[in-house]
């Protein structure tokens, strides 16, 4: 009997040791990567002053033992090859390593949102800007950089490119562009004899010459439904000209999609597009990375693209030749106006990040002029800073030739809560037949009251 | 005497504790917190994590949320896959039990499918989907042009084309389940049938598929099951379109979690375990009723 008992102390004992040290096991390796973070990171805030200083000889500063992790969306335009040689350079001068953590494109932003609602947001994160930085909740998310030396280089449109509420929280590498138009192939165009269509109908006789000749009239990636989406978004520079004060109303929720007239037109006649066939048969099929190549093949005349394809498509399509493109604004709803971007994605730090200082100095580097000269040399971008002379692709001189000349921030970044493929999926339910026009834009409707219903709570 | 007493020293059953700790820890709690939250108005932009009863289910299958669909196309990938995955199964087991003398090779190959990654299957099968993958070439060479179809762009057709691939991935499995329970058939019943008299058909319905018994069971809940939560698969091949047409109800959990509605997406995944467990239910009281004793 004493044995016995001695027996079950002995195996309870063994029990509780192999789970006491299981957990210690654990335990200690979080402990020790948090004290080294911990050290890291008093490191990192003791040597990051120099540098914010903006004092030019980074090399100077000793090198930290610190890792930072930045985290955007899968896709070149996120983060480019330059990016990661820029990031490569930096941690060579400053110690500090950058952890490159990249998301489907399409979970994005959910995956964001989880981990920040979690308390594990990255330590830089890559967030659409303006208005719709909204969906991130940046007031308690991010880090207010207004005081960031660097921020007084940048031109005024990347400063309201980074600006929400009030503050400047993202740093942005792209000048103001002319946002989406409509590529066309300026050989096709000129073979058929037409001209570059200004209204609705215009693209209807247009595009239903380009269908007879046998050429499918547009290329539309429907299987990415984020493009309808954008298509959609086009449309609010005519909706703000036609009914003053739309997008802040929007924005405060004191106006409705169901209630514009321009929004509900759009989406009649993106279905007139549809169901004349103008997209072709398998536009269902249609992705959007194989819209280049497909536009070179010649079976397509028209692609609804960024008027900086032509620069941003140059080192994934060195033979595509744009100089047979033009571009002209969405005539749908008879739109001739541009729907602008100030810039382009933003990179804000994480309010409760432990490597602040290491973060600031990150942004602190790639906004030093010898590594933006490094930077625009490859991207070809327009810059977003004040010392460096603005650029516009051929593209882009296109669209803003071919538009009445007006322009208004795109629904993309000036609305609150914008999600395109949320939009697209609605605009698609119009294409199939499961929605009128009415019944998609309360659709929308419904999913922004939600949202700002749950956001007063 | 002696070893029972061994047994209970050397595994007494408090050495379960550390294990159920972590199940409790990382499996359950979370899985019954999960319970709770369907009920709440948990989201990504809210502070506030409200209780509002049954809000989220009825918003779930109102018809302005356009659920219908996800739930017709759940039902519909499970049943069809479940019917199809037994009956290709059983003739692949059936064939493959005979004395083929590649019957060894021919079960692996047959079985592989289920071996290979379900994004690289996924992958494999959009470009032969695609309006001009090798299916439609197929079918162009052999003068049935008519039949090409955007197999996975169509509404009406998309769900049948990724469940078909599902049939394809994972009749193997069924077939080995079939194969192990045939190998309990004893020899002596078929020698008995065939000096009865007993034809092919007779020896499989009255022989050999009441042996089976237990193997369609087992086939019909794994089948119905694992359709029933079908994500990776449509996820790859059609991530739900076009227009929400294979979206099923995994789908809807993750698209609803990344805008951000943590509690309805969690009330969406209460109901597919509820639905689960009906089905696993379901099928127990169905099979019960045609119980075969063969012992």
């Amino acid at each position: 009997m004493r044995n016995k008992k001695g027996l079950s102390i002995l195996s309870t004992a063994i029990a509780l040791t192999i789970f006491t040290g299981l957990l210690a096991g654990c335990g200690s390796n979080n402990n020790k990567g948090a004290a080294e973070s911990s050290q890291s990171a008093s490191t990192a805030s003791a040597s990051a002053s120099p540098t914010e200083s903006a004092s030019p000889s980074a090399t100077e500063i000793p090198k930290q033992d610190v890792t930072i992790s930045l985290t955007a969306a899968s896709g070149d335009t996120w983060i480019r090859p330059i990016d990661q040689e820029i990031i490569a350079d930096f941690t060579k001068e400053t110690g500090i390593k950058v952890d490159v953590q990249i998301a489907p494109a399409d979970q994005y932003a959910g995956v964001l949102k989880a981990k920040l609602a979690a308390g594990e947001g990255a330590d830089i994160s890559l967030i659409w800007p303006e208005a719709n930085a909204a969906q991130f909740l940046p007031d308690t998310n991010f880090l207010d950089l207004s005081n960031e030396p660097w921020v007084s280089t940048l031109t005024d449109a990347a400063k309201r490119n980074g600006t929400f509420n009030g503050k400047f929280i993202g740093w942005n590498p792209e000048g103001e562009n002319a946002g989406w138009g409509i590529m066309y192939n300026k050989d096709i165009f000129s073979s058929l004899g037409l001209e570059v269509p200004k209204t609705f109908d215009d693209l209807v006789a247009v595009s239903e010459k380009i269908k007879a000749s046998g050429v499918t009239p547009i290329y539309e990636p429907l299987k990415d439904s984020w493009h309808s989406g954008i298509w959609f978004a086009l449309m609010g520079p005519i909706g703000e000209k036609n009914n003053a004060g739309l997008m802040d109303k929007l924005n405060q929720n004191t106006a409705s999609y169901a209630d514009v007239p321009e929004f509900e037109t759009f989406l009649t006649q993106y279905k007139t597009l549809y169901d004349n066939g103008y997209f072709g048969k398998d536009a269902f099929s249609n992705t959007w990375d194989k819209g280049i190549p497909t536009m070179q093949s010649g079976k397509y005349a028209m692609f609804m693209v960024p008027s900086n394809m032509d620069v941003q498509s140059k080192a994934q399509y060195p033979e595509f030749d744009f100089a047979k493109f033009g571009e002209f604004p969405t005539p749908l709803a008879d739109n001739r106006s541009l729907a602008v971007y100030d810039g382009t994605i933003i990179r804000v730090i994480n309010k409760n990040s432990k490597h602040i200082d290491a973060a600031k100095q990150y942004l602190s580097y790639i906004s030093r002029p010898d590594v933006l000269d490094k930077y625009y040399a490859a991207s070809g971008l327009n810059p977003a800073f004040k010392a460096l002379p603005a650029i516009q692709a051929d593209l882009e001189k296109s669209l803003r030739a071919n538009s009445d000349g007006t322009v208004n921030t795109t629904m993309e970044t000036g609305i609150q809560f914008w999600d395109s493929t949320a939009v697209g999926n609605y605009v698609q339910e119009l294409l199939a037949g499961k929605k009128t026009p009415k019944q998609v834009l309360e659709a929308i409707d419904n999913d922004r009251k939600k949202i700002f219903t749950a956001q007063a709570q | 005497m002696r070893v029972s007493k061994l047994t209970k020293r050397m595994f007494p059953q408090y050495l379960l504790l550390p294990a159920l700790l972590l199940y409790f820890v990382l499996f359950l709690i979370p899985n019954l917190a999960s319970f709770y939250y369907a009920f709440t108005n948990w989201n990504a932009v809210g502070s506030v994590v409200k209780f509002i009863g049954f809000d989220n289910f009825r918003e779930i299958f109102s018809s302005a949320s356009g659920n219908g669909g996800v739930f017709r196309n759940t039902a519909v990938f499970a049943i069809y896959t479940t019917v199809l995955k037994i009956i290709i199964g059983l003739l692949l087991a059936l064939l493959l039990n005979e004395g083929i003398r590649t019957k060894n090779i021919l079960r692996a190959i047959f079985f592989m499918p289920i071996t290979i990654s379900v994004v690289l299957t996924g992958i494999m099968f959009s470009e032969i989907y695609s309006p001009d993958g090798i299916l439609n070439g197929l079918l162009k060479l052999v003068g049935l042009s008519s039949w090409t179809h955007a197999w996975i762009a169509e509404p009406q057709i998309a769900i049948w084309s990724v469940a078909t691939v599902e049939v394809w991935r994972a009749s193997g499995f069924a077939m080995a389940i079939f194969l192990a329970a045939l190998q309990m058939v004893p020899k002596e019943i078929y020698e008995a049938t065939e000096i009865d008299g007993a034809g092919s058909f007779q020896k499989l319905f009255y022989v050999t598929l009441p042996y089976l018994y237990q193997a369609i069971v087992l086939n019909t809940l794994f089948g119905m099951i694992s359709g029933l939560k079908v994500f990776d698969l449509i996820y790859v091949i059609s991530n739900g379109g076009p227009v929400r047409s294979t979206e099923v109800l995994n789908v809807t959990v993750l698209n609803e979690f990344s805008k951000g509605a943590y509690g309805y997406s969690t009330a969406m995944g209460l109901i597919l375990f509820l639905f689960v467990t009906l089905a696993y239910f379901g099928v127990n009281y169905v099979f019960k009723k045609f119980e075969v004793d063969v012992s």
